[in-house]
């Protein structure tokens, strides 16, 4: 986007609303905002607007459908991973929670097998505070995953419902006040008497809000060190992964299947500012998932809970990325003095950057909150103001003395740099590739990658700097190195059309025409009407001597493209090569192939034409 | 570009309706009944309506009845490219419901011949249980249902040709690529033209302060 010249206001706004029609999101309200700052309003008003109309366009996909046993009634939810249905389960009536994955991707990636790998772990797990899991599996190209369905509402809907009440908790009973309100289940008229979860004795609802959080947490706590002790951790705990139930019963959801978040969040995503603030850093910064991640997740749900705000949240995902690695959260206690010391203590020890600075395993945390809840001293030791200072300057000297705001604005700059530097490295390497110039491309688009490499959550870009590199390689004729960098991209993104298309086409250069008619065979699985694929696997077809999937497939350029003079080519060159001299003979051939009477003149008329 | 869930379930509905699966051809049209119908209001206006004595449920069951005897020349491609079929049927459902009314007479005895056509090809159900009556849908979630109403409304301001293209892009789900195939214009064209009607929309909308209704934002 190089602006030439000044805009209008009217002008700037209308460019904003069609960047917002072209699938925009929040990120580019922000990226405008961040623009043009003067004319935030303007672009909220617009971005509102357009989200209550793009809301008013959607459908309920699946309503109505049958997935195996399962009825699909509506939807009830959506998120990274994937969304999730109220569903009748027919031979048992009862109603479950089914999550669909959007994984329709090719058949049998390493991802479907985690997938599966990961789902039949989860299956296993019965603890009180786990919704169970009743069945998964696959149908019509989807894959689920049936749970029991929970009469309540997830935490993430009780901060909102807290927040909107706009004053500090006191007693526990607003929570039961919001449940009661919020839960969706009794709107749809379900028996709400099946509840999974025992209640709780009325003196549960009586207690201070921040023991209730406390004694919630314990539960948490108590199944996830059974998880891990059964070799499954959670990978991606947050508030809206808990449900409350009715009976004041906090269970887990989503047990083992984000691990795959990362392959699944794009930055577009909305959900991402979502996962991203419960994420700890060693899962940002080096993509690691164990029961120590868990730790800090609970741990960043904790202080949300108890304060009412995301410990790390900023504005931009490169903010919240700076302070997840950096910077320690502020303390609850300056925003609330009810909260127990000891009770931050707890928190931070969850929330320590380091993992072996935090709780050895779930089980030790759950003790220590017991014991607070019981009166008795903590294993967690309280942070003092100096002793935070220390800390911090252990961890960053330099930076220390600088203060923390300058650390945030380093570290964010270099995901800001993904905006600006590497877009224009990849546009001027594009360029380069366009013009020929195939080394000067190489060079900007390994420029590109490498800066990526650096960034968290770039995985999609990654792979498709990946398939321009290929591109180059396959220009300067280098085609090993082409067919590498083509299979990287692959390996991130197993369903890549354009990466598909650049190794068919290598390989066919090299006159490996089995793998190139494989690799066609992909991209028209996911792109079943591109011409120039059927093209591509007919001539490879040719070259196998396989001359009637080769004519089947010239069939179906012309359908798609009637009379283009190459497939013409092509196919006058197969009745040749076939040894089919006479028009009777060719024309009988054609027909035999399907080619309707039209088409065969065509062809036939081509070939005369050309003597 | 990645194979779309909803592509593949569509593609399976419909290969097993061409099969004879009664059961899936109610599930077919039972998913799609929704937004066929929205795309029929859309199009049949309210004088239009009175003046053919015609309910939308009319039309769309008239739809359903000539996708039935037609889907098995039908290759379905993508779910777009299905309800972009649905959605040309009802457009000639209602042409052909105005060359009747202006013929002044309204032949039943095409609809007879269409129900024992589908009895043959479904084998024993019958066609009015395949189709299921207006509003008995349990699937309608009353605040969607709501938000699609009002923005239904400020549809109904636009120019026919505007609102087509909506209905195209936002109801059917093609892309600009199959939109500029269907038009007979270059994709950017078909965008600039899109966008366009849409930045329309959105005038409407803050003028009737939807978004506040709503209670975005």
């Amino acid at each position: 986007m190089i602006e030439t010249e000044p805009k209008s206001k009217a002008e700037i706004v209308e460019d904003f609303v069609e960047q917002l029609l072209e699938g925009g999101d929040r990120s580019t309200l922000e990226e405008y905002c961040g623009r043009y700052p003067s004319m935030r309003r303007a672009f909220e008003g617009k971005f509102e607007c357009v989200r209550a109309l793009e809301e008013g366009f959607r459908e309920d996909s699946l309503a109505g459908v049958e997935i195996d046993d399962y009825l699909v009634v509506e939807e009830i939810g959506r998120g990274g991973m994937g969304v999730v249905y109220l569903a009748l389960q027919r031979p048992l009536d009862r109603y479950v929670a089914l999550k669909v994955l959007p994984m329709g991707l090719l058949p049998d990636t390493r991802e479907i097998a985690r997938f599966r790998n990961e789902a039949r772990a989860a299956s296993r797990l019965s603890h009180p505070n786990i919704v169970p899991v009743y069945s998964t599996g696959e149908d019509k190209g989807m894959y689920y995953i049936a749970m029991a369905l929970i009469p309540g509402i997830s935490l993430a809907r009780v901060l909102e419902g807290l927040r909107a009440a706009g004053i500090e908790p006191e007693k526990a009973s607003v929570v039961k006040d919001i449940i009661e309100t919020r839960a969706d289940l009794p709107r749809i008229g379900l028996p709400t008497g099946t509840s999974m979860a025992a209640g709780r004795d009325p003196s549960f609802w009586n207690q201070p809000y921040v023991d209730l959080v406390l004694s919630l947490s314990s539960d948490v706590s108590d199944a996830l060190a059974y998880a891990h002790r059964n070799g499954v951790c959670h990978g991606d705990l947050k508030p809206s992964n808990v449900m409350l139930s009715s009976g004041g019963v906090p269970m887990i959801v989503d047990f083992g299947l984000a691990r795959d978040v990362k392959s699944l969040v794009s930055i577009r995503s909305q959900d991402f500012l979502g996962t991203l603030a419960y994420a700890s850093p060693e899962h940002l910064s080096r993509n690691i998932v164990n029961e120590k991640s868990d730790i800090w997740s609970l741990g960043a749900t904790m202080y949300e809970m108890i304060t009412l705000r995301q410990p790390f949240r900023t504005d931009d995902v490169a903010g919240t990325i700076g302070r997840i690695a950096k910077m320690d959260p502020s303390p609850m206690r300056e925003r609330s003095r009810r909260v127990p010391k000891d009770a931050e203590a707890i928190v931070a020890k969850c929330l320590e950057k380091e993992p072996a600075r935090r709780y050895d395993n779930a089980q030790d945390l759950k003790e220590d909150i017991d014991r607070l809840l019981a009166g008795t001293p903590v294993n967690a030791r309280p942070i003092g103001r100096a002793a935070r200072q220390l800390k911090r300057a252990r961890r960053n000297p330099l930076a220390s003395l600088l203060g923390a705001a300058l650390i945030v604005l380093a570290l964010i700059t270099p995901c800001i740099m993904f905006n600006s530097a590497i877009r224009a490295s990849v546009s001027t390497g594009t360029q380069y590739y366009d013009e020929g110039r195939y080394p000067e491309a190489l060079l900007f688009y390994e420029k590109a990658l490498n800066r990526l490499k650096w960034i968290p959550f770039t995985e999609n870009r990654r792979a498709e700097v990946l398939c321009d590199l290929g591109n180059a390689w396959s220009g300067k004729g280098e085609y090993e190195k082409a067919i590498l960098s083509y299979e990287s991209a692959l390996r991130i993104d197993p369903g890549m059309v354009s990466a598909f298309i650049g190794l068919g086409d290598v390989y066919f250069e090299i006159g490996a025409y089995e793998k190139t008619v494989s690799c066609y065979d992909k991209v028209l699985l996911l792109s079943p009407t591109d011409r120039n694929s059927y093209y591509q696997r007919g001539k490879a077809y040719r070259r196998l001597g396989m001359y009637d999937k080769a004519l089947k497939d010239f069939r179906g350029a012309i359908t798609l493209a009637a009379g283009d003079v190459d497939t013409l080519k092509e196919i006058s060159a197969v009745l040749s090569e076939k040894g089919l001299s006479t028009v009777k003979e060719r024309s009988a051939y054609l027909g035999e192939a399907g080619f309707t009477v039209p088409e065969i003149r065509a062809i036939l008329g081509k070939r005369e034409g050309e003597r | 570009m990645a194979v779309r869930l909803v592509d593949s379930v569509t593609r399976t509905l419909i290969r097993d309706g061409k099969e004879g699966d009664a059961n899936a051809l109610s599930t077919l049209f039972a998913r799609y009944q929704e937004r066929v119908l929205r795309i029929v209001r859309l199009r049949l206006s309210a004088p239009l309506r009175d003046r053919l004595r015609l309910q939308s449920m009319d039309i769309l069951q008239e739809t359903f009845l000539h996708a039935i005897r037609k889907l098995k020349d039908f290759e379905p491609t993508t779910e777009a490219s299905f309800l972009h079929w649905l959605s040309r049927i009802v457009e000639n459902v209602i042409r052909d419901q105005i060359d009747y009314s202006r013929a002044g007479k309204r032949d039943t005895a095409a609809e007879r011949s269409l129900d024992q056509s589908i009895a043959l090809q479904s084998g024993h159900a019958h066609l009015r249980d395949l189709i299921p009556d207006e509003g008995t849908s349990p699937t309608q979630a009353v605040v969607r249902k709501g938000i699609r109403s009002i923005v239904d409304n400020l549809l109904l301001e636009l120019e026919e040709s505007e609102r087509e293209l909506i209905i195209q892009r936002k109801l059917e789900g093609l892309t600009f690529g199959e939109m500029a195939a269907e038009l007979g214009k270059s994709e950017d064209a078909v965008r600039k033209l899109f966008n366009r009607s849409f930045q329309k929309l959105i005038a409407l909308a803050e003028k009737n302060k939807v978004s506040e209704r709503l209670g975005f934002g």
